[in-house]
Protein backbone atom coordinates (compact mmCIF):
# COMPACT_ATOMS: atom_id res chain seq x y z
CA UNK A 1 0.00 0.00 0.00
CA UNK A 2 1.33 3.39 -0.97
CA UNK A 3 -0.18 5.32 1.89
CA UNK A 4 -2.40 3.93 4.58
CA UNK A 5 -4.19 6.62 6.55
CA UNK A 6 -6.73 6.09 9.32
CA UNK A 7 -9.47 7.40 7.02
CA UNK A 8 -8.52 4.88 4.34
CA UNK A 9 -8.59 2.08 6.88
CA UNK A 10 -12.09 3.04 8.06
CA UNK A 11 -13.33 3.27 4.45
CA UNK A 12 -11.88 -0.16 3.65
CA UNK A 13 -13.46 -1.73 6.74
CA UNK A 14 -16.81 -0.16 5.85
CA UNK A 15 -16.57 -1.78 2.41
CA UNK A 16 -15.50 -5.10 3.91
CA UNK A 17 -18.39 -5.61 6.32
CA UNK A 18 -20.92 -3.10 5.03
CA UNK A 19 -21.17 0.27 6.74
CA UNK A 20 -23.96 -0.77 9.14
CA UNK A 21 -22.42 -4.02 10.36
CA UNK A 22 -18.98 -2.43 10.75
CA UNK A 23 -20.19 0.36 13.02
CA UNK A 24 -22.44 -2.03 15.00
CA UNK A 25 -19.33 -4.16 15.62
CA UNK A 26 -17.28 -1.13 16.64
CA UNK A 27 -20.00 0.00 19.05
CA UNK A 28 -20.29 -3.53 20.52
CA UNK A 29 -16.52 -3.81 21.00
CA UNK A 30 -16.36 -0.40 22.64
CA UNK A 31 -19.40 -1.16 24.82
CA UNK A 32 -18.01 -4.50 26.06
CA UNK A 33 -14.60 -2.97 26.78
CA UNK A 34 -16.25 -0.09 28.62
CA UNK A 35 -18.37 -2.52 30.64
CA UNK A 36 -15.22 -4.47 31.55
CA UNK A 37 -13.47 -1.34 32.76
CA UNK A 38 -16.67 -0.37 34.60
CA UNK A 39 -16.91 -3.64 36.56
CA UNK A 40 -13.21 -3.54 37.40
CA UNK A 41 -13.59 -0.02 38.73
CA UNK A 42 -16.82 -0.87 40.55
CA UNK A 43 -15.51 -4.02 42.27
CA UNK A 44 -12.09 -2.48 42.94
CA UNK A 45 -10.51 -5.93 42.48
CA UNK A 46 -10.16 -8.72 40.00
CA UNK A 47 -12.32 -11.59 41.22
CA UNK A 48 -10.26 -14.77 40.93
CA UNK A 49 -13.33 -16.99 40.69
CA UNK A 50 -14.68 -15.02 37.73
CA UNK A 51 -11.22 -14.81 36.26
CA UNK A 52 -10.93 -18.62 36.47
CA UNK A 53 -14.11 -19.12 34.40
CA UNK A 54 -12.90 -16.42 32.00
CA UNK A 55 -9.63 -18.31 31.57
CA UNK A 56 -11.52 -21.53 30.85
CA UNK A 57 -13.33 -19.73 28.03
CA UNK A 58 -10.09 -18.60 26.39
CA UNK A 59 -9.30 -21.80 24.40
CA UNK A 60 -12.91 -21.85 23.18
CA UNK A 61 -12.65 -18.22 22.10
CA UNK A 62 -9.39 -18.98 20.29
CA UNK A 63 -10.84 -21.91 18.38
CA UNK A 64 -14.07 -20.08 17.53
CA UNK A 65 -12.09 -17.08 16.21
CA UNK A 66 -9.88 -19.26 13.99
CA UNK A 67 -12.86 -21.23 12.65
CA UNK A 68 -14.75 -17.99 12.01
CA UNK A 69 -11.89 -16.51 9.97
CA UNK A 70 -11.39 -19.78 8.07
CA UNK A 71 -15.09 -20.11 7.21
CA UNK A 72 -15.58 -16.53 6.00
CA UNK A 73 -12.39 -16.69 3.88
CA UNK A 74 -12.93 -20.23 2.47
CA UNK A 75 -9.63 -21.32 4.02
CA UNK A 76 -8.40 -24.41 5.85
CA UNK A 77 -5.49 -25.15 8.17
CA UNK A 78 -3.53 -26.86 5.38
CA UNK A 79 -3.28 -23.47 3.64
CA UNK A 80 -0.64 -22.43 6.17
CA UNK A 81 2.35 -21.88 3.88
CA UNK A 82 5.03 -20.20 5.96
CA UNK A 83 6.00 -18.67 9.33
CA UNK A 84 3.98 -15.49 8.71
CA UNK A 85 0.85 -17.63 8.27
CA UNK A 86 1.45 -19.32 11.65
CA UNK A 87 1.86 -15.88 13.23
CA UNK A 88 -1.42 -14.70 11.67
CA UNK A 89 -3.19 -17.86 12.89
CA UNK A 90 -1.84 -17.40 16.43
CA UNK A 91 -2.77 -13.72 16.31
CA UNK A 92 -6.36 -14.55 15.40
CA UNK A 93 -6.45 -17.19 18.16
CA UNK A 94 -4.99 -14.76 20.71
CA UNK A 95 -7.55 -12.08 19.82
CA UNK A 96 -10.34 -14.66 20.14
CA UNK A 97 -9.01 -15.84 23.51
CA UNK A 98 -8.66 -12.37 24.99
CA UNK A 99 -12.02 -11.31 23.58
CA UNK A 100 -13.75 -14.35 25.08
CA UNK A 101 -12.08 -13.81 28.46
CA UNK A 102 -13.15 -10.17 28.65
CA UNK A 103 -16.67 -11.04 27.52
CA UNK A 104 -17.11 -13.89 30.03
CA UNK A 105 -15.60 -11.93 32.92
CA UNK A 106 -17.74 -8.88 32.22
CA UNK A 107 -20.89 -10.95 31.74
CA UNK A 108 -20.38 -12.71 35.08
CA UNK A 109 -19.72 -9.44 36.88
CA UNK A 110 -22.77 -7.75 35.45
CA UNK A 111 -25.15 -10.71 35.81
CA UNK A 112 -24.08 -12.29 39.13
CA UNK A 113 -23.12 -9.39 41.29
CA UNK A 114 -23.91 -11.23 44.52
CA UNK A 115 -21.43 -14.04 43.85
CA UNK A 116 -18.86 -13.98 46.67
CA UNK A 117 -15.44 -13.01 45.38
CA UNK B 1 -7.07 -22.47 -20.41
CA UNK B 2 -6.22 -19.88 -23.04
CA UNK B 3 -4.93 -16.33 -23.33
CA UNK B 4 -5.22 -13.72 -26.10
CA UNK B 5 -2.35 -12.04 -27.97
CA UNK B 6 -3.42 -8.58 -26.77
CA UNK B 7 -2.63 -6.72 -23.57
CA UNK B 8 -4.85 -7.77 -20.71
CA UNK B 9 -6.40 -6.15 -17.66
CA UNK B 10 -4.83 -8.85 -15.49
CA UNK B 11 -2.09 -10.98 -17.01
CA UNK B 12 -2.31 -13.35 -14.05
CA UNK B 13 -6.01 -14.12 -14.51
CA UNK B 14 -5.67 -17.19 -16.79
CA UNK B 15 -2.94 -18.58 -14.51
CA UNK B 16 -5.14 -18.14 -11.45
CA UNK B 17 -7.99 -19.81 -13.25
CA UNK B 18 -5.81 -22.81 -14.17
CA UNK B 19 -4.55 -23.14 -10.58
CA UNK B 20 -8.07 -22.89 -9.12
CA UNK B 21 -9.59 -25.42 -11.53
CA UNK B 22 -6.74 -27.85 -10.79
CA UNK B 23 -7.13 -27.35 -7.04
CA UNK B 24 -10.88 -27.94 -7.09
CA UNK B 25 -10.61 -30.92 -9.47
CA UNK B 26 -7.89 -32.56 -7.36
CA UNK B 27 -10.12 -32.35 -4.29
CA UNK B 28 -13.33 -33.45 -6.00
CA UNK B 29 -12.84 -35.90 -8.88
CA UNK B 30 -9.29 -36.72 -7.74
CA UNK B 31 -5.80 -36.62 -9.24
CA UNK B 32 -5.26 -38.63 -12.42
CA UNK B 33 -8.86 -38.29 -13.60
CA UNK B 34 -8.38 -35.02 -15.50
CA UNK B 35 -5.89 -33.23 -17.74
CA UNK B 36 -5.31 -29.49 -17.75
CA UNK B 37 -3.61 -27.74 -20.66
CA UNK B 38 -2.57 -24.09 -20.59
CA UNK B 39 -2.02 -22.41 -23.95
CA UNK B 40 -0.75 -18.89 -24.63
CA UNK B 41 0.47 -16.94 -27.68
CA UNK B 42 3.39 -15.56 -25.67
CA UNK B 43 6.72 -17.30 -25.13
CA UNK B 44 6.60 -17.14 -21.33
CA UNK B 45 3.94 -17.86 -18.72
CA UNK B 46 4.24 -14.39 -17.15
CA UNK B 47 5.83 -11.09 -18.22
CA UNK B 48 8.15 -10.96 -15.21
CA UNK B 49 10.83 -13.66 -15.73
CA UNK B 50 11.31 -14.63 -12.07
CA UNK B 51 7.54 -15.03 -11.61
CA UNK B 52 7.29 -16.93 -14.89
CA UNK B 53 9.88 -19.44 -13.65
CA UNK B 54 8.03 -19.88 -10.36
CA UNK B 55 4.75 -20.50 -12.21
CA UNK B 56 6.53 -22.96 -14.53
CA UNK B 57 7.70 -24.94 -11.48
CA UNK B 58 4.26 -24.87 -9.85
CA UNK B 59 2.57 -25.94 -13.10
CA UNK B 60 5.07 -28.81 -13.32
CA UNK B 61 4.37 -29.91 -9.75
CA UNK B 62 0.61 -29.70 -10.28
CA UNK B 63 0.69 -31.52 -13.64
CA UNK B 64 -0.62 -28.61 -15.73
CA UNK B 65 0.76 -28.99 -19.28
CA UNK B 66 1.82 -25.79 -21.07
CA UNK B 67 1.69 -24.99 -24.78
CA UNK B 68 3.39 -21.69 -25.53
CA UNK B 69 3.11 -19.69 -28.78
CA UNK B 70 -0.31 -21.10 -29.47
CA UNK B 71 -3.16 -18.71 -30.23
CA UNK B 72 -6.80 -19.79 -30.09
CA UNK B 73 -8.31 -19.32 -33.57
CA UNK B 74 -11.62 -21.16 -33.61
CA UNK B 75 -13.90 -23.37 -31.56
CA UNK B 76 -16.15 -26.17 -32.76
CA UNK B 77 -18.52 -26.29 -29.80
CA UNK B 78 -20.47 -29.28 -31.18
CA UNK B 79 -17.35 -31.43 -31.54
CA UNK B 80 -15.79 -29.89 -28.39
CA UNK B 81 -12.68 -29.03 -30.34
CA UNK B 82 -10.52 -25.89 -30.16
CA UNK B 83 -8.14 -24.97 -32.97
CA UNK B 84 -4.92 -23.10 -32.28
CA UNK B 85 -2.32 -21.47 -34.50
CA UNK B 86 1.08 -22.65 -33.36
CA UNK B 87 4.23 -20.69 -34.15
CA UNK B 88 7.46 -22.68 -34.23
CA UNK B 89 10.93 -22.09 -35.67
CA UNK B 90 12.10 -24.45 -38.38
CA UNK B 91 15.39 -25.95 -37.09
CA UNK B 92 17.06 -25.89 -40.53
CA UNK B 93 15.87 -22.65 -42.15
CA UNK B 94 15.38 -20.78 -38.81
CA UNK B 95 12.18 -19.37 -40.21
CA UNK B 96 8.93 -19.07 -38.34
CA UNK B 97 6.47 -21.76 -39.31
CA UNK B 98 2.77 -21.48 -38.54
CA UNK B 99 0.65 -24.59 -38.20
CA UNK B 100 -2.82 -25.43 -36.91
CA UNK B 101 -3.24 -27.63 -33.85
CA UNK B 102 -6.52 -29.16 -32.66
CA UNK B 103 -7.23 -29.91 -29.03
CA UNK B 104 -10.29 -31.68 -27.62
CA UNK B 105 -11.86 -30.25 -24.50
CA UNK B 106 -14.58 -30.86 -21.93
CA UNK B 107 -14.17 -27.40 -20.45
CA UNK B 108 -12.58 -24.46 -22.26
CA UNK B 109 -11.66 -21.16 -20.66
CA UNK B 110 -11.30 -18.28 -23.12
CA UNK B 111 -10.11 -14.76 -22.43
CA UNK B 112 -11.17 -12.66 -25.43
CA UNK B 113 -8.74 -10.22 -27.11
CA UNK B 114 -8.91 -6.87 -25.34
CA UNK B 115 -8.78 -3.34 -26.69
CA UNK B 116 -9.63 0.22 -25.73
CA UNK B 117 -13.31 1.27 -26.01
CA UNK B 118 -14.51 2.74 -29.33
CA UNK B 119 -14.65 6.25 -27.91
CA UNK B 120 -10.90 6.09 -27.24
CA UNK B 121 -9.97 4.40 -30.51
CA UNK B 122 -11.94 6.97 -32.52
CA UNK B 123 -10.61 9.96 -30.57
CA UNK B 124 -7.18 10.09 -32.19
CA UNK B 125 -5.52 9.67 -28.81
CA UNK B 126 -4.17 6.16 -29.44
CA UNK B 127 -0.61 5.17 -30.27
CA UNK B 128 -0.03 5.20 -34.04
CA UNK B 129 2.83 2.70 -34.04
CA UNK B 130 2.18 0.50 -31.01
CA UNK B 131 -0.73 -1.78 -30.16
CA UNK B 132 -2.39 -0.56 -33.38
CA UNK B 133 -5.07 -3.26 -33.17
CA UNK B 134 -5.87 -2.32 -29.55
CA UNK B 135 -5.82 1.48 -29.46
CA UNK B 136 -4.41 2.22 -26.00
CA UNK B 137 -3.83 5.93 -25.29
CA UNK B 138 -0.39 7.35 -26.19
CA UNK B 139 0.90 8.46 -22.80
CA UNK B 140 4.28 8.93 -21.19
CA UNK B 141 4.79 5.87 -19.03
CA UNK B 142 6.14 7.76 -16.02
CA UNK B 143 3.67 10.69 -15.91
CA UNK B 144 0.59 9.16 -17.66
CA UNK B 145 0.44 12.42 -19.65
CA UNK B 146 -0.47 12.28 -23.35
CA UNK B 147 2.59 12.69 -25.58
CA UNK B 148 0.84 14.91 -28.14
CA UNK B 149 -1.87 16.60 -26.04
CA UNK B 150 -0.29 17.63 -22.71
CA UNK B 151 -3.68 18.51 -21.24
CA UNK B 152 -4.81 14.89 -21.58
CA UNK B 153 -3.95 12.15 -19.08
CA UNK B 154 -4.91 8.48 -19.19
CA UNK B 155 -4.74 5.89 -16.49
CA UNK B 156 -6.00 2.41 -15.79
CA UNK B 157 -7.01 0.04 -18.52
CA UNK B 158 -6.99 2.53 -21.44
CA UNK B 159 -3.44 3.75 -20.79
CA UNK B 160 -0.88 2.68 -23.38
CA UNK B 161 1.86 1.67 -20.97
CA UNK B 162 3.63 -1.69 -20.82
CA UNK B 163 2.13 -2.81 -17.52
CA UNK B 164 -0.46 -1.31 -15.28
CA UNK B 165 -3.99 -2.06 -16.37
CA UNK B 166 -5.00 -3.35 -12.95
CA UNK B 167 -6.77 -1.59 -10.08
CA UNK B 168 -3.53 -1.79 -8.08
CA UNK B 169 -1.78 0.18 -10.83
CA UNK B 170 -4.55 2.77 -10.80
CA UNK B 171 -4.09 3.20 -7.07
CA UNK B 172 -0.45 4.15 -7.76
CA UNK B 173 -1.19 6.18 -10.93
CA UNK B 174 -3.85 8.44 -9.40
CA UNK B 175 -1.49 10.38 -7.08
CA UNK B 176 0.94 10.92 -10.00
CA UNK B 177 -1.79 12.24 -12.31
CA UNK B 178 -3.16 14.40 -9.47
CA UNK B 179 0.29 15.91 -8.91
CA UNK B 180 0.80 16.74 -12.59
CA UNK B 181 -2.75 18.10 -13.02
CA UNK B 182 -2.46 20.45 -10.05
CA UNK B 183 1.03 21.49 -11.15
CA UNK B 184 -0.30 22.29 -14.64
CA UNK B 185 -3.13 24.40 -13.24
CA UNK B 186 -0.62 26.29 -11.08
CA UNK B 187 1.71 26.73 -14.06
CA UNK B 188 4.60 24.59 -12.82
CA UNK B 189 5.92 21.10 -13.52
CA UNK B 190 4.79 18.05 -11.58
CA UNK B 191 7.42 15.94 -9.84
CA UNK B 192 5.83 12.58 -9.12
CA UNK B 193 6.74 9.57 -11.23
CA UNK B 194 4.90 6.30 -11.79
CA UNK B 195 7.39 3.43 -11.89
CA UNK B 196 5.03 0.84 -13.36
CA UNK B 197 4.00 -0.60 -10.01
CA UNK B 198 1.34 -3.22 -10.24
CA UNK B 199 0.29 -6.07 -8.05
CA UNK B 200 -1.05 -9.50 -8.82
CA UNK B 201 -2.31 -11.65 -5.97
CA UNK B 202 -1.54 -14.83 -7.86
CA UNK B 203 -3.99 -17.34 -6.42
CA UNK B 204 -2.58 -20.87 -6.49
CA UNK B 205 -5.27 -22.69 -4.49
CA UNK B 206 -8.52 -21.88 -2.71
CA UNK B 207 -6.82 -20.60 0.44
CA UNK B 208 -3.35 -19.64 -0.77
CA UNK B 209 -1.79 -17.07 -3.08
CA UNK B 210 1.49 -15.36 -3.94
CA UNK B 211 1.46 -11.58 -3.44
CA UNK B 212 3.41 -10.66 -6.58
CA UNK B 213 4.21 -6.95 -6.98
CA UNK B 214 6.49 -5.61 -9.70
CA UNK B 215 7.39 -2.55 -11.81
CA UNK B 216 8.28 -1.62 -15.41
CA UNK B 217 11.76 -3.10 -15.01
CA UNK B 218 10.36 -6.49 -13.94
CA UNK B 219 11.80 -5.96 -10.47
CA UNK B 220 9.85 -7.42 -7.58
CA UNK B 221 8.75 -4.58 -5.28
CA UNK B 222 7.16 -6.25 -2.24
CA UNK B 223 5.08 -4.00 0.03
CA UNK B 224 6.00 -6.05 3.09
CA UNK B 225 9.60 -7.17 2.53
CA UNK B 226 10.75 -9.70 5.10
CA UNK B 227 7.18 -10.46 6.14
CA UNK B 228 5.26 -11.52 3.05
CA UNK B 229 7.49 -13.32 0.57
CA UNK B 230 6.33 -12.57 -3.00
CA UNK B 231 7.08 -15.99 -4.47
CA UNK B 232 5.75 -18.16 -1.66
CA UNK B 233 2.27 -19.66 -1.59
CA UNK B 234 0.89 -18.10 1.58
CA UNK B 235 -2.39 -17.99 3.45
CA UNK B 236 -1.87 -14.35 4.44
CA UNK B 237 -1.67 -13.38 0.74
CA UNK B 238 -4.98 -15.16 0.16
CA UNK B 239 -6.50 -13.43 3.19
CA UNK B 240 -5.44 -10.01 1.88
CA UNK B 241 -6.89 -10.78 -1.52
CA UNK B 242 -10.07 -12.30 -0.12
CA UNK B 243 -10.76 -9.78 2.61
CA UNK B 244 -9.04 -6.50 1.83
CA UNK B 245 -8.46 -5.97 -1.89
CA UNK B 246 -12.00 -5.71 -3.20
CA UNK B 247 -12.90 -3.56 -0.20
CA UNK B 248 -9.94 -1.28 -0.97
CA UNK B 249 -10.91 -0.91 -4.62
CA UNK B 250 -14.53 -0.18 -3.68
CA UNK B 251 -13.25 2.45 -1.25
CA UNK B 252 -11.15 3.87 -4.12
CA UNK B 253 -14.33 4.33 -6.17
CA UNK B 254 -15.70 6.42 -3.30
CA UNK B 255 -12.50 8.48 -3.40
CA UNK B 256 -11.56 7.28 0.08
CA UNK B 257 -8.57 5.08 -0.61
Amino acid sequence: MKELTFGTLIAVFEEMFGRGLFWVMVVLAVAITAAYVYVLARDRALSMRKFFLAQLSMPIGAIVAVLFVQIITSSKTSDIGGPIDVIVLLGVAALGAVGAAILVYTAQSLLFRKTPA
Amino acid sequence: MTRPTTEMKCAGAPLKHAFLVEDIASRTVGKGKYEIHYTAPQGALFGVPIVSEKVRMLFGARGIATHMQQTLKSIDAGAKRATFEKVSVDPTTKEEVKSLVDMQYDYLHVIPPQRAPDVIRQSGLSWADKWTDQGWVEVDQSTMRHLRYPEVFALGDVAGVPKGKTAASVKWQVPVVEDHLIASIEGRDGTQVYDGYTSCPLITRVGSAMLVEFDYKNNLVPSFPGFIAPLEELWISWLMKEVALKATYNAMLRGKA
